[in-house]
């Protein structure tokens, strides 16, 4: 479990460190409490650090939103003008990725890491979860799909 | 519901598989003759572009995690949350000033990593085990495991909570439930033979905790 401090600290060295030690000790904690509550469900699709990654990206996000909001909700009018704009479309880009990628159905979702993130193929995905080749490879299209549809909302949205 | 016909919904499908490229020749005459085809295939590239950036990016932290030190605040957090997590203390109250570490603070961590590692160490799955592909968001639920003859255990830390679980087909989770038990007070549910019998070879087992107006869920892919 060392590896969660060192990928907070990374998450938060490509943001430009934005959170400080404090917060990003808290992300740390709140990450390894989660990890510990879903042990037991680790069943060895992915890898056990692209498993513990998720978690970390989903709480490091977190951290940012709540931060966010409590900046806006503390600024006055004339400081929230002269604030200059954070460079986030990176990162905004990829908050709306992951944001759609849990919309969708565990079996999709976990289908589409696996293929995306982890590189692997349908054949290897399909001994994996130990479902048909077929199966995997519709399930995949569907949940691409899916994706595309609720990227499409949010951005409508936006 | 899409406006393309099959030879159409065929390319993209093969284009998202990745056995099309998206310079293909039976691609790139479909676009040319059908303008609201070539916009569905450039957002299918859009798509699989965002996909690569994003893990990329991912690929990216991970490697450098190896070459990047973490502040002491935050192993020493680590440490600390790990430890309480052993003791079933762990909470918001951790969160306080640094403290200063002694031999014995050390010796623990030690034994708690060393037991953390045989856990989380990964180990071929054995065919009987319960694969989970459940949502990325905490939930105090969660899937202990299965015994003989379909049962579904799994542990909730609100202790006044109801549950009720529904069993799908793991290939169409958005069909009709193919079991459904009543409320349950306990962690544990059997669907009868009946049910048993007439489970496809993966299905998905769906348990929904209620806790006053509290509510999570946790789901099971399970491999018949």
């Amino acid at each position: 479990m060392r590896c969660v401090p060192r990928f907070v600290a990374v998450r938060n060295a490509r943001t430009g460190h934005t959170l400080d030690h404090e917060t990003e000790a808290d992300v740390v904690q709140d990450v390894l409490t989660v990890v510990w509550r879903k042990l037991r469900s680790f069943a060895g699709e992915a890898t056990l650090e692209t498993w513990v990654y998720q978690f970390v990206e989903f709480e490091f996000r977190n951290t940012l939103r709540r931060r966010d909001r409590r900046r806006m909700a503390s600024l006055d009018e004339r400081a929230r003008d002269s604030e200059p704009a954070e460079p986030r479309a990176v990162e905004t880009d990829l908050e709306e990725l992951y944001l759609g990628l849990e919309a969708l159905e565990p079996i999709e979702r976990a289908i589409v890491r696996l293929r995306n993130f982890d590189a692997m193929t349908f054949e290897a995905i399909a001994v994996r979860i130990a479902a048909p080749l077929n199966t995997v490879k519709s399930r995949y299209y569907r949940g691409l799909e899916k994706l595309r549809a609720v990227l499409h909302r949010r951005e409508d949205r936006a | 519901m899409s406006s393309f016909d099959g030879n159409q919904q065929e390319l993209l499908r093969r284009l998202a598989l990745g056995e099309l490229a998206p310079d293909a020749p039976e691609l790139v005459r479909a676009a040319e003759r059908d303008p609201a085809f070539r916009s569905a295939l450039a957002e299918q590239v859009a798509l699989d572009q965002r996909l690569a950036a994003a893990a990329r990016f991912e690929r990216e932290v991970l490697a450098a995690a190896d070459r990047h030190e973490p502040s002491p605040r935050a192993v020493e957090a680590a440490d600390a949350r790990l430890r309480a997590l052993l003791a079933g203390t762990a909470g918001p109250t951790l969160r306080g000033p640094k403290r200063a570490t002694s031999w014995s603070m050390w010796l623990a961590a030690a034994v708690v990593l060393v037991g953390l590692a045989w856990v989380l160490w990964p180990r071929p799955t054995p065919p009987e085990r319960p694969r989970y592909l459940g949502a990325l968001a905490p939930s105090d639920l969660a899937v202990t495991g299965t015994k003989p003859g379909w049962t579904l255990a799994w542990k909730c830390s609100h202790t006044d909570a109801t549950f009720q679980v529904r069993v799908f087909d793991a290939t169409a989770p958005e069909g009709p439930a193919l079991a459904e038990s009543a409320t349950l007070t306990t962690p544990t549910w059997t669907p009868d033979a009946a049910q048993q019998s007439n489970f496809p070879p993966l299905v998905l087992w769906r348990v929904e905790a209620r806790a006053g107006s509290e509510r999570a869920s946790s789901d099971l892919l399970w491999p018949r």
